[in-house]
């Protein structure tokens, strides 16, 4: 690898980095761009001086600072709450999409019952009941398949609304991984408890509405509306929420024995 | 232009860039495409001074202070 393309690795973990700050603006992503611009100014600095290190040798040493900052990045991406918001917004994503494809397929079999409904109509104005009753089962199945599709929809969206607040108010659990509890003011303590409170709330009710999903999303018309490989990444994901669930549990207990303990010493 | 200026200068940049992301980050995420652009020259700019270009590497530098000021 030449100089020219090490930088460019550079350029793109500095790409990468520059998003994460904007969602994450912790000190460890901070910390990642820091190292980073040290390790380039380092290159130029050995590459502009007189006697300086051989262009191998700063390739190398450029290689290897910014391997150890993509292995922290991608840990970072991987563990954590911000790895856990990014699958959430992975789902969204999923979510949103599936609904648009019901939505669409509901329609559908709206366009065909409708023209079924009108001749069965038509037929009855014309006295000849029997002859409409043909196409009874038909308009019946087709009502039933718009009912599940559009049932399906309202929980997707259902789902999909959930999940967009708790990527707002995830974050809360990072903050809370990276404070000590015992050191918080009554306050503040009892505004982190509220928080973590609605993201235990939401979490659960999501694992729940995940379920719903899934079990629908294998009856009648809604079979095969997800791949085996969607399936396993709600299936992941419900999964993930009970270990945060749980998590934020412990939490909660924590700030209640500290709360405790404030209102015993205002005695 | 001296190693140790250019040296100066690409840390001087980074850190505006860095300062940008915040201003972008508290007041939604529109000006994010200069940014971008911005980080773009600043690394054709590393790019140049690792092959001992530092006037144009310096140039690059101007280039992405003058997109960051259009960040609001």
């Amino acid at each position: 690898m030449g100089m020219r393309e090490v930088v460019e690795d550079y350029r793109e973990m500095l790409r990468k980095v520059d998003e994460l700050y904007v969602e994450n603006p912790t000190d460890e992503v901070k910390k990642m761009n820091d190292d980073l611009v040290l390790s380039l100014r380092t290159a130029v600095k050995e590459r502009n001086r007189i006697l300086g290190k051989g262009e191998k040798e700063v390739e190398k040493e450029l290689e290897a600072s910014l391997n150890t900052v993509r292995k922290r990045y991608e840990e970072m991406m991987r563990s954590g709450s911000l790895g856990l918001m990014r699958r959430l917004e992975s789902v969204k994503e999923l979510l949103s999409g599936k609904m648009e494809v019901i939505k669409n397929k509901k329609e559908d079999v709206r366009s065909k019952r409708m023209p079924l409904e009108a001749k069965a109509k038509a037929l009855i104005k014309e006295g000849r009941v029997e002859d409409a009753e043909i196409y009874v089962p038909e308009i019946t199945a087709l009502e039933e398949n718009e009912k599940l599709l559009g049932g399906f929809v309202n929980v997707l969206s259902k789902v999909v609304g959930r999940l967009s607040g708790l990527i707002t108010k995830i974050d809360v659990l990072n903050t809370l991984r990276s404070i000590n509890i015992s050191k918080l003011d009554f306050e503040e303590v009892r505004n982190l408890r509220g928080k973590v409170e609605s993201v235990a709330g939401d979490i659960n009710e999501l694992q729940n509405e995940l379920g719903s999903v899934l079990s629908m999303s294998e009856s009648g018309i809604l079979s095969g509306t997800m791949n085996e490989g969607e399936k396993k990444t709600l299936k992941r994901l419900v999964a993930e929420a009970g270990d945060v669930s749980e998590e934020a549990k412990r939490y909660m207990e924590k700030m209640k024995e500290v709360e405790e303990r404030y209102k015993e010493m205002k005695g | 232009m001296k190693a140790e200026e250019m040296e100066r200068r690409i840390e001087e940049v980074n850190r505006r860039i860095v300062e940008k992301i915040e201003v972008v980050r508290e007041r939604g995420k529109k000006e994010m495409p200069k940014i971008r652009t911005a980080r773009e020259y600043f690394c054709d700019a590393v790019a140049l001074a690792t092959e001992k270009r530092l006037e144009e590497a310096s140039y690059k530098l101007s280039q992405a202070l003058e997109v960051l000021k259009g960040v609001e």
